[in-house]
């Protein structure tokens, strides 16, 4: 019976033997790795592109008119409706010029 | 003359019993000069009266950059900048302007701004209510 017994034992470590081995073998192999890598690579270019070209298309400002009116402040000219005339002497006058009581102003602008 | 000038052209100038007579009285040298000047000049274009409130409005300013606060005062009166300064240019008013001004120092007048209303001479701003018993001594009201 034990004489039996030492082959077969010798048949599984020989087993054994060879089934650690291929493990040694394959798993460090380099050439697994490039195709994960592959992959990653490629996988931007297979995004869809982002609309930049939206950005540049934005539509710009008309240009401001230049010319736009000042408009006079409320304090700035008397009302229409005054009326202006001048003297006999050409100065000029704000008002009726039959109003009955006459304000002379002397001055000057500064 | 600025607070109370409003107050006279509302109470008694839009109402027909005050009219106002304007005097030059150029005091200040040649801008006070070149002022008034220009306020004739703007009269050639009908705008007497708008742009002397124009140039009173930046009274503050106008001493120290005159030009420039004139062309403002110009455009806000809507005096057409060009025929202004070509009437400045040519001194069109300036005799003018000078004989006013020496009318009124030749009738007594020697500072600004001085009123006259009747046989009462006010000299220096102001308040209304002076204004409003003079007025009312005048129109004998």
């Amino acid at each position: 019976m034990m004489a039996y017994r030492i082959p077969m034992l010798l048949v599984v470590w020989a087993l054994l033997l060879v089934g650690c081995g291929g493990s040694v073998v394959v798993t460090p192999s380099p050439t697994a790795v490039p195709p994960t890598l592959a992959v990653a690579t490629a996988a931007p270019t297979a995004t869809p592109a982002l609309p930049t070209p939206e950005v540049a298309a934005t539509p710009t400002l008309p240009p401001l008119p230049t010319d736009l009116p000042v408009p006079p402040t409320a304090t700035v000219a008397p009302p229409a409706t005054i009326a202006e005339s001048r003297t006999a002497e050409g100065y000029h006058v704000l008002g009726d010029p039959e109003a009955p009581v006459t304000l002379e102003m002397f001055s000057d602008f500064l | 003359m600025l607070e109370t000038e409003p107050q006279l052209i509302e109470q008694y100038i839009k109402t027909g019993t005050v009219k106002l007579v304007y005097r030059h009285l150029v005091q200040l040298g040649d801008r006070s000069l070149r002022l008034a000047e220009a306020s004739e000049c703007a009269a050639d274009q009908g705008k007497f009266w708008p742009m002397r409130q124009a140039i009173y409005a930046r009274y503050n300013q106008i001493l120290f950059d005159t030009e420039q606060e004139l062309a403002a005062a110009a455009a806000d009166a809507n005096v057409d900048l060009v025929q202004l300064n070509a009437c400045l240019d040519a001194a069109t008013h300036r005799a003018a302007v000078r004989a006013d001004h020496d009318a009124a120092t030749a009738d007594g007048i020697r500072s600004r701004p001085v009123f006259r209303l009747g046989e009462r001479t006010l000299i220096g701003a102001q308040p209304f209510n002076v204004f409003q018993d003079l007025i009312a001594q005048a129109s004998g009201s």
